[in-house]
C-alpha cells in the first residue's frame, strides 16, 4: 500500500516537472511575472487609498481595512467556497470566448479590436431568435446561438473583407465597427419591442419595466445542479468556452487551415509566395474571430432576467467591455488557446475577488479601479515584454547586418 | 614607414558571435588598402568601429602614432575621416549641394548660405573629375552619381583618410573603371584609402596592400604585387577555391516558357518598370538577365511569378497561357521559384524548417488529410531534405528559421524549390551575401537542374555569376530587353556598355 503511493507520488513528480520543463511552460513565465506585477500595482492602489483615508485627505463612514481587502482580493473565487466558484465560472466563459477571438487574430496577423461590436451583435441577434420565435427548449438555445455566432462572425468579415478589398485598417474600420453594432442595439431594441414593457396608467402609454429582456425560457442556456455550485446556478456557458478553447487549439495547430492562417499572420509576403490566397485568409480570420466574439455575446445574452440599459456608459461598460478584456486575455494568454483560458479564469477570478472588497469597506466603485489596475497593469506588461523582445530581435538583426554585410 | 591609422587587438561581439576578434590593422599615408573577406568576414564592423558606428569591446585606435577615442561619425569627421557605406545616406528629394553639406552648412541669421558651398562643391567635382549637377535632385540621378556626391560629401570635409564598403557592387564595370582611377588618384595625393571588398579582381587592379579578415580574424596582411588571387582566395576561405563552373555543353529542347510583349506599370515611379519585354526559356538551358539593380528586373519576376498583376502582355508555360491564373496554379503548372528576398518572401522566419519546407504543399497528399496537417509526413520531408541538400541548423527540422544562417536559410529555400520538381525555375540572386562554400554548392544545384532537362531563368546582379551559368545572356536598362548576348562571345566591357545604355541592340 505504502509502496504504491510512493510511485504515485513519483509518477506525480514526473508529471509536474514535464510540465515545468515544457516550451509552453518556459514560455508562460513572463505571463506569470506581468501577473505578478499587475497584483503588486492592485494592492499598491489599495494602499493608496487606505492611506488617503488614514491621512484624512477624504473621510468615509467605515474606514478601508487594507489587510482584510488584499486578502478578500486574492481570495478571489474561493471568497464564498463553492457559491463564488460557480459564479466565477460563470462570469469566466464570455470572458475566455473573447479572449479566444482576440488572440486567434493576433495569431493570424490581425489585431481584432472589435470584438465588442461582434460580441453586441452577435447577443443582439441572439435576442432576437430568443424573443421573436417560438420554438421548443433545445432548439430554441440552440439557434438563438447558432444565429449569434454568425451575426458575430459577419460582423468580423465585413472588417476583414474591408482590409483584403479596400486596404482599409482593421484597427480603425473595427472600432467603428462597435460604435455601429451599439447604436445599431439601441434603435433594434427600441424598434423590436425587446425589453419588457408594462401599460402606465398615468400617462396612458406603455413603458419600459426595469431594462429585462423579454426572453422565454426556452431561450436560457441550460442550467446545471444549484446544490453543487452551493446555490448558484451555473449554465452550460463555461462548456462552451472550454469547447472552443480545444477547437481553436486544434485548428490553429492542427489543421492546414491553422498552417495557413498563421503563414499568413507571421509573413504575409512570403505565404502570399507561396501560392496561398491571403486576400480571402483575411476575411475568413475576422470571421472565425467574429465568430467567437459573437459567441460570447449569446452565452451573455442567453440567461435568465438579462438586463440592457439603453444608454452608452452602460453599454459600454457592463457588456462591451468584456469585448475590450479579451485584448488583455489574449495578451495574457500569450494568443494560445490554452493560454487564453487559464488568462480568462484569472481575469474571472480577480473581478470575483473585487466584488468582496467592500467587506472590508472598500467601496464598491473602488473594486473596479482596483480589479482593472490588476487587469491592465498585467496586460500591460506582457506587451511591453513582448515589444522589448521584438526591439531585440531588430536590434540584433540590425547588428548582424553590417557583419553579415549583404553583397548587392 | 609612417601609419596614419592603426586599429589594434580589436574585439566586438554581438551576442555570440565574435564578429572582430583581436583585429589588428594598420593604414600607411598615401595607400590604398584592400580589406577582404567572406560575408560575414567582420570587414564593415571594424570599418564601422573606426567610423565610430560602433564601439569596440577591446582594443584601441591609433591616429598618427596617437591613441584617440572615435566615440561617434562626428568624432570620425573631426579626425577626417570619411566613409562611403555600401548603402548611400542621402535624402532623396534633396538636390547633390544640398546632400553634401548636410550636417556642416554655413547659415546666417538662421538661413541658409549656399553660395560658398557652391563654389567649393564645383571647385571640388572639377579638380577629382566627378562630374555632378550641384541642382539635380538625388532620386533623379544614377546609381554611379549617387557615389560620387557621397565621395564629395566626404571630400567637402577634407577627409583624409577614405573608407569605401563595397564600392563597386551598384556599378557597370565602365563606372567601376573610372572609380578605381578616381581612387588611385586620392592615393597619389597623399590621402589614404581603405576599400572594403569581396572581389578579388579589384584588389589586384586597384589597391597597395590587402588585409584578409576571416570569421573576424585577420589572417594576415600582404603586398597585393607578391600575391596572386588563388592565394588571396585561399586565405578567405581557409581551403583551396576552384574558379569558374564546370558547365556541359547546353542542350536545349522544346520553349518551356514564353513571355510575350510584357509590361508593368509601376505606380510608385509612375511609370512603365518593365517595357514590352519578350523571351523565352527552353528545356535544358539557363537564361540569365543581366543589369544593374533597379533597372525592372525585380518586377519582371514579380509579373512572371504573379506577385504583382501583369499590365499588359501573355506568359506561357508549357504551352498553356498563365498571365493572369494565381500564383498556387503557377506553382501547380510546374513553376519554381527561388526569390530575390529570402526573409521578406522565402520564408515564414518564425516557423520552424520542416513547416517552411512544406509552405507551398501543405495542402497536398501526403501532408494533409481530412484537413489536418500530418505532421509526420512534414518532418519525414524535413529529415530527408536536411540529410540531401546538407540544411545545418542547432535543431534539425525543429529549428525557428530565424535562429539560421543565411546560407543554410537560402538552402532550405532551394531545397523545397528543386524537390517540387519544377521543369521552369526562376532564381532571382540566388547566392546574395553566402559564402563562397555554399554558392559553389547552389551553382552546382542549379546546373543540375538545367542538365536534368528544366529551364532556368537566372536573374542576378552578380555579372560574374550570370557569365558562368547562363546559356544565354538578355540585357535589361530601364526596363527593356536591350541585348540578347551569348556569354562565350562576349565580355564584362560589351555588357557593362549594355548595362548602362550606352549601346543598344536595334529591335529585330
Amino acid at each position: 500500500m505504502k509502496k504504491e503511493t510512493s510511485a504515485f507520488m513519483t509518477n506525480l513528480r514526473d508529471l509536474w516537472r514535464k510540465v515545468m520543463q515544457s516550451e509552453g511552460m518556459k514560455r508562460a513565465i513572463p505571463s506569470f511575472i506581468a501577473i505578478g506585477f499587475g497584483i503588486g500595482f492592485g494592492i499598491l492602489t489599495m494602499a493608496i487609498i487606505w492611506l488617503l483615508v488614514k491621512l484624512n485627505v477624504f473621510n468615509v463612514y467605515n474606514d478601508p481595512q487594507f489587510f482584510h481587502g488584499v486578502a478578500r482580493l486574492l481570495a478571489g473565487g474561493f471568497n464564498k467556497g463553492m457559491y463564488s466558484i460557480g459564479n466565477m465560472l460563470h462570469r469566466a466563459a464570455p470572458l475566455i470566448l473573447t479572449g479566444l477571438s482576440v488572440g486567434f487574430a493576433f495569431k493570424t496577423g490581425l489585431f481584432n479590436i472589435g470584438a465588442p461590436g461582434q460580441l453586441l451583435f452577435g447577443g443582439l441577434v441572439a435576442i432576437f431568435i430568443g424573443a421573436k420565435v417560438t420554438l421548443p427548449a433545445p432548439w430554441h438555445w440552440m439557434l438563438a446561438m447558432i444565429a449569434g455566432v454568425l451575426a458575430g462572425g459577419l460582423w468580423g468579415l465585413i472588417v476583414g473583407a474591408l482590409k483584403s478589398i479596400f486596404n482599409v485598417h482593421e484597427v480603425v474600420s473595427s472600432i467603428m465597427m462597435n460604435y455601429i453594432a451599439m447604436y445599431f442595439a439601441f434603435w433594434a431594441i427600441e424598434t423590436f419591442d425587446l425589453l419588457h414593457r408594462f401599460y402606465d396608467r398615468i400617462t396612458d402609454s406603455f413603458r419600459v419595466a426595469n431594462f429585462t429582456l423579454t426572453l422565454p425560457p426556452s431561450a436560457y442556456l441550460p442550467r446545471g445542479l444549484s446544490s453543487v455550485f452551493g446555490g448558484f446556478t451555473l449554465n452550460i456557458g463555461i462548456l462552451i468556452a472550454l469547447a472552443a478553447v480545444v477547437v481553436i487549439h486544434i485548428v490553429l495547430n492542427k489543421t492546414t487551415l491553422g498552417y495557413q492562417l498563421k503563414a499568413a499572420g507571421y509573413n504575409r509576403d512570403a505565404s502570399k509566395y507561396a501560392g496561398m490566397n491571403t486576400k480571402r485568409d483575411i476575411v475568413l480570420s475576422m470571421a472565425i474571430s467574429g465568430m467567437l466574439a459573437g459567441l460570447a455575446g449569446t452565452v451573455m445574452i442567453l440567461v435568465p432576467d438579462k438586463k440592457m440599459f439603453m444608454d452608452q456608459p452602460t453599454m459600454m461598460g457592463e457588456f462591451m467591455s468584456i469585448g475590450f478584456d479579451g485584448i488583455s486575455i489574449a495578451l495574457l494568454g500569450l494568443s494560445e488557446p490554452i493560454g487564453v483560458g487559464l488568462a480568462g479564469l484569472f481575469l474571472a477570478y480577480i473581478r470575483q475577488g473585487g466584488d468582496y472588497i467592500d467587506l472590508a469597506h472598500y467601496m464598491k466603485e473602488l473594486a473596479d479601479v482596483i480589479t482593472s489596475v490588476i487587469i491592465y497593469f498585467s496586460a500591460l506588461s506582457v506587451a511591453l515584454h513582448q515589444y522589448m523582445v521584438e526591439r531585440k530581435k531588430k536590434k540584433a538583426a540590425l547588428k548582424q547586418a553590417p557583419a553579415g554585410g549583404e553583397s548587392a | 614607414m609612417e601609419h596614419v591609422i592603426e586599429m589594434i587587438g580589436i574585439c566586438k561581439q554581438f551576442g555570440t558571435l565574435k564578429a572582430n576578434d583581436h583585429v589588428t590593422f594598420q593604414l600607411r599615408k598615401g595607400e590604398v588598402h584592400a580589406l577582404v573577406g567572406e560575408n560575414g568576414a567582420g570587414k564593415s564592423t571594424l570599418m564601422s568601429i573606426l567610423f565610430g558606428l560602433y564601439h569596440a569591446d577591446e582594443g584601441f585606435i591609433r591616429l598618427n602614432g596617437e591613441e584617440v577615442a572615435i566615440k561617434n561619425p562626428n568624432d570620425a569627421t573631426r579626425f577626417r575621416i570619411g566613409m562611403v557605406h555600401q548603402h548611400f545616406k542621402l535624402v532623396e528629394v534633396f538636390t547633390v549641394l544640398e546632400n553634401i553639406i548636410l550636417g556642416s552648412e554655413d547659415t546666417k541669421y538662421g538661413f541658409l548660405i549656399r553660395k560658398d558651398a557652391r563654389k567649393r562643391v564645383v571647385e571640388l567635382s572639377e579638380k577629382y573629375k566627378l562630374h555632378v549637377d550641384p541642382d539635380a535632385l538625388i532620386k533623379d540621378i544614377t546609381v554611379g552619381m549617387q557615389q560620387r556626391v557621397e565621395i564629395l560629401k566626404m571630400l567637402y570635409r577634407d577627409a583624409d583618410i577614405l573608407i569605401f564598403d563595397e564600392p563597386t557592387a551598384v556599378l557597370t564595370p565602365q563606372e567601376i573603371d573610372e572609380l578605381m582611377i578616381t581612387i588611385r588618384n586620392f592615393a597619389k595625393e597623399g590621402k589614404s584609402i581603405v576599400i572594403i571588398t569581396h572581389k578579388l579582381a579589384e584588389v589586384m587592379a586597384v589597391a597597395d596592400r590587402c588585409t584578409v579578415l576571416r570569421k573576424g580574424q585577420c589572417i594576415g596582411t600582404v603586398d597585393v604585387k607578391d600575391t596572386t588571387t588563388s592565394q588571396l582566395a585561399e586565405m578567405m576561405v581557409g581551403r583551396k577555391v576552384r574558379f569558374g563552373v564546370d558547365k556541359s555543353p547546353c542542350k536545349p529542347g522544346d520553349v518551356v516558357f514564353q513571355a510575350e510583349h510584357l509590361s508593368f506599370f509601376n505606380k510608385d515611379k509612375n511609370r512603365n518598370s518593365v517595357h514590352d519585354v519578350s523571351l523565352d526559356v527552353r528545356a535544358g538551358e539557363i537564361v540569365g538577365i543581366a543589369g544593374i539593380e533597379g533597372n525592372g528586373q525585380t518586377d519582371l519576376v514579380n509579373i512572371i511569378t504573379g506577385l504583382k498583376r501583369v499590365s499588359a502582355g501573355t506568359t506561357t508555360l508549357n504551352g498553356k497561357d498563365i498571365s493572369r491564373t494565381s500564383i498556387r496554379r503557377k506553382l501547380e503548372q510546374g513553376m519554381g521559384h527561388i526569390p530575390e528576398d529570402r526573409h521578406k518572401h522565402g520564408l515564414v522566419l518564425d516557423f520552424n524548417l520542416a513547416e517552411n519546407l512544406i509552405l507551398e504543399s501543405y495542402y497536398l497528399a501526403p501532408y494533409q488529410k481530412y484537413g489536418l496537417l500530418q505532421k509526420t509526413a512534414m518532418y519525414d520531408n524535413a529529415e530527408a531534405l536536411i540529410e540531401r541538400f546538407d540544411i545545418r541548423s542547432a535543431a534539425g527540422a525543429r529549428s525557428i528559421v530565424r535562429s539560421m544562417s543565411g546560407g543554410n536559410q537560402q538552402k532550405a529555400i532551394i531545397a523545397r524549390e528543386i524537390t517540387r520538381n519544377p521543369n521552369f525555375l526562376i532564381a532571382v540572386q540566388p547566392t546574395r551575401g553566402l559564402d563562397i562554400g555554399a554558392i559553389e554548392y547552389i551553382h552546382n544545384q542549379l546546373l543540375k537542374q538545367r542538365d536534368a532537362g528544366n529551364a532556368i531563368l537566372l536573374v542576378s546582379l552578380e555579372l560574374e555569376e550570370t557569365m558562368d551559368l547562363s546559356d544565354r545572356i538578355l540585357v535589361m536598362y530601364e526596363g527593356e530587353i536591350v541585348a540578347h548576348l551569348d556569354p562565350k562571345a562576349t565580355d564584362f566591357h560589351e555588357i557593362g556598355l549594355y548595362m548602362s545604355g550606352s549601346k543598344k541592340e536595334e529591335k529585330a
